[in-house]
C-alpha cells in the first residue's frame, strides 16, 4: 500500500474565500454566523446562518460557465482552484491517473428551489434550460474534473454530513490501492434557500440563537455553506516532482449504525473512529488532537462524548476536543471537508483551535474541550470527525508532514 | 390562535387543565397514539413514539402555540407526557412574558 500525502488544500465558507480566512476566523473563534439572507420569505422562526459573503473574487471562471453552476459547483470550484494553485499542479492532473470526487448531501438546492418556485407560483411554462444538469449532486465533480482535465474515477458521494469526508477517504483509498496517482477531493454544500430552511426547522435541529457544542445549555445547530476541497497525492508521486507537503493522510475509517434514521449510536461511530485510528495503524495514544463533528444538538455531543470514549479509552480524557461548528456552521455535506482542512491547519500551526460560544461544561460531555481560546500545544497526528442523518459516520486521520 | 397559557392555575395539576387537553390532542394526531393511553406518567418510550413522531409533535405544538421549540436538555430529557406538557407550557408562558 502507498502512502498519501496531502499538497493543496481551498475552501469557501462563511469566513469568505481561501483557506487563510476561514482559518483566521476559526483561531480567532471569531462566528460568521449572521442574519440569513433569503431571496423569498416564508416566515421562518430561526433567523441565523452561517451563509457565503456575496461577491466572489476574480478568478478564472468565466461568465458562460458562471451560468451553467448551481452554488454549490461554483464552490467547489473555486475551492479546487485554490487547492490546486498550493499545491503548485497544472498539467500533471490531466488524465486517468486523477480523480475528482467531491461530496455533497443534497446537490444543486438553489437551482431546484428556484425552479420550482417558477413552476409553481409564479407559473412559469418554461424552465431553465440548464436546470437538470446544475442540480445533479454530481454537477461539482464534473465541473471540477473538466476544469482540470482529470479523467480518473469522477462522481459524488452523497452521504448527508458525512459526504465530505467520505469523499476524501474513497480519494485516499484509491491513491493507496494505486487505482489513481493523485485526487482532488471534498465537499460542497450550498442549501440555504428558502424552503429547505423551512424543512430544517421541521427537523427541530436548528438552534434559534447561537451553536454551542458540547456546552451545558446548547439547543442546536446553525447552518452553514461552502466548500472544501484538498488535493491528494501519492507519496512517491509528490515526492518525485519536490512538492511540499502540508501534512501526511493516515488513515479514513467509516461504518453505518444500522439503526435508527436520526438517533445517534455511539456503538456505529466509534467504530468509523476505531477503523480509522487502525486504518492508520496508530493507536489511540498516537492520536493529539480531535476536530469533533459537535454539531451543538443534545443528542450528538453526548453520543459523540461517549463514542469518543468507547474508541480512545483511557486516552479520551487526555484528547483536545473541539468543534469549529459555532463559526462556520454546519455546512452539511462540505463539513467534514472544511474540517479535515482545518485540522491539517491545527497540525501545522501547532494549535488547535477552540469551540467558539462555549458557557459551561456538561457532565454528559466528559472531554478535554478546547474552549472559546485557541490551545497552542504539540499535535503529532489528529482526526476529524463527521456523522450523519441514516447513520453513516466517518473519521479522517492526519498527521504532520 | 390562542397562545395563552393562563388557563392552568397556579394550584391546579397542570395535567387537568384545558391546556394540557390541547397538547395532547396534538401528541395524539401527530403520535398516531391512542387519546385514552396519553395518562400524565406514560413514557413516550411506552407509547412507541419513535424520534420522527416527536418531531412531528412538536411541529404540531409549534403550529398550535406559536412557539418555536428548540431541543434543549429539557426537552431531550422529556419522558413522559407530564414532561412534555411541563415543558411546552414553559416555552408557551415563556413566549407570553417576552411579549409583554
Amino acid at each position: 500500500m502507498r502512502d498519501v500525502v496531502i499538497t493543496g488544500l481551498g475552501a469557501v465558507s462563511a469566513a469568505g474565500f481561501g483557506v487563510a480566512a476561514l482559518w483566521e476566523a476559526v483561531r480567532e473563534g471569531r462566528t460568521c454566523v449572521r442574519p440569513i439572507r433569503l431571496a423569498r420569505d416564508v416566515g421562518l422562526s430561526v433567523g441565523i446562518a452561517a451563509q457565503v459573503p456575496e461577491g466572489e473574487p476574480e478568478t478564472a471562471i468565466t461568465k458562460a460557465d458562471l451560468a451553467s453552476y448551481d452554488p454549490f459547483s461554483q464552490y467547489a470550484v473555486l475551492a479546487a482552484e485554490e487547492a490546486v494553485a498550493q499545491a503548485g499542479l497544472d498539467g500533471e492532473l490531466r488524465g486517468p491517473r486523477t480523480a475528482s470526487i467531491i461530496g455533497s448531501g443534497i446537490g444543486g438546492f438553489n437551482t431546484q428551489d428556484d425552479g420550482f418556485y417558477s413552476i409553481y407560483a409564479e407559473k412559469q411554462r418554461r424552465s431553465h434550460p440548464l436546470t437538470v444538469p446544475r442540480s445533479m449532486p454530481s454537477a461539482a465533480a464534473s465541473h471540477v474534473s473538466m476544469r482540470h482535465g482529470a479523467q480518473g474515477p469522477t462522481f459524488a458521494v452523497s452521504s448527508a454530513c458525512s459526504s465530505g469526508a467520505q469523499a476524501i477517504g474513497v480519494g485516499f483509498d484509491l491513491i493507496r490501492a494505486g487505482v489513481v496517482d493523485r485526487a482532488i477531493v471534498g465537499g460542497s454544500e450550498a442549501c440555504i434557500t428558502p424552503a429547505c430552511m423551512r424543512a430544517w426547522e421541521s427537523m427541530r435541529v436548528l438552534s434559534p440563537d447561537a451553536s454551542r457544542p458540547f456546552s451545558k445549555g446548547r439547543n442546536g445547530m446553525v447552518l452553514g455553506e461552502g466548500a472544501g476541497v484538498v488535493v491528494l497525492e501519492a507519496a512517491e508521486v509528490a515526492e518525485a516532482r519536490g512538492a511540499t507537503v502540508l501534512a501526511r493522510f493516515l488513515g479514513y475509517g467509516t461504518s453505518s449504525d444500522a439503526r435508527d434514521l436520526l438517533r445517534p449510536d455511539p456503538d456505529g461511530s466509534s467504530a468509523s473512529m476505531r477503523y480509522a485510528l487502525e486504518s492508520a495503524g496508530l493507536k489511540p495514544e498516537d492520536i493529539d488532537y480531535v476536530n469533533a463533528h459537535g454539531t451543538g444538538t443534545v443528542l450528538n455531543d453526548t453520543a459523540e462524548a461517549e463514542a469518543l470514549h468507547k474508541a480512545f479509552g483511557a486516552h479520551a480524557g487526555k484528547l483536545a476536543v473541539s468543534s469549529t461548528k459555532p463559526v462556520h456552521g454546519h455546512a452539511l455535506g462540505a463539513s467534514g471537508a472544511l474540517e479535515l482542512i482545518l485540522t491539517v491547519m491545527a497540525l501545522r500551526d501547532q494549535c488547535a483551535p477552540p469551540t467558539a460560544n462555549f458557557r459551561e461544561a456538561d457532565p454528559n460531555c466528559a472531554l478535554d474541550v478546547v474552549a472559546n481560546a485557541p490551545r497552542p500545544m504539540p499535535i503529532r497526528a489528529a482526526m476529524s470527525n463527521s456523522f450523519a442523518f441514516g447513520g453513516i459516520n466517518a473519521a479522517l486521520v492526519v498527521g504532520v508532514a | 390562535m390562542n397562545t395563552s397559557a393562563q388557563s392552568a392555575a397556579p394550584d391546579q395539576d397542570i395535567m387537568t387543565s384545558e391546556f394540557a387537553g390541547r397538547v395532547l390532542d396534538i401528541i395524539a394526531k401527530e403520535g398516531m397514539v391512542d387519546r385514552a393511553k396519553l395518562t400524565p406518567e406514560a413514557t413516550l418510550q411506552e407509547l412507541e413514539v419513535a424520534s420522527i413522531e416527536v418531531v412531528m409533535i412538536l411541529n404540531g405544538l409549534e403550529e398550535e402555540f406559536g412557539i418555536y421549540v428548540p431541543v434543549d436538555q429539557t426537552i431531550s430529557e422529556v419522558k413522559t407526557v407530564r414532561d412534555l406538557v411541563t415543558a411546552i407550557h414553559g416555552l408557551v408562558q415563556a413566549k407570553g412574558a417576552a411579549a409583554q
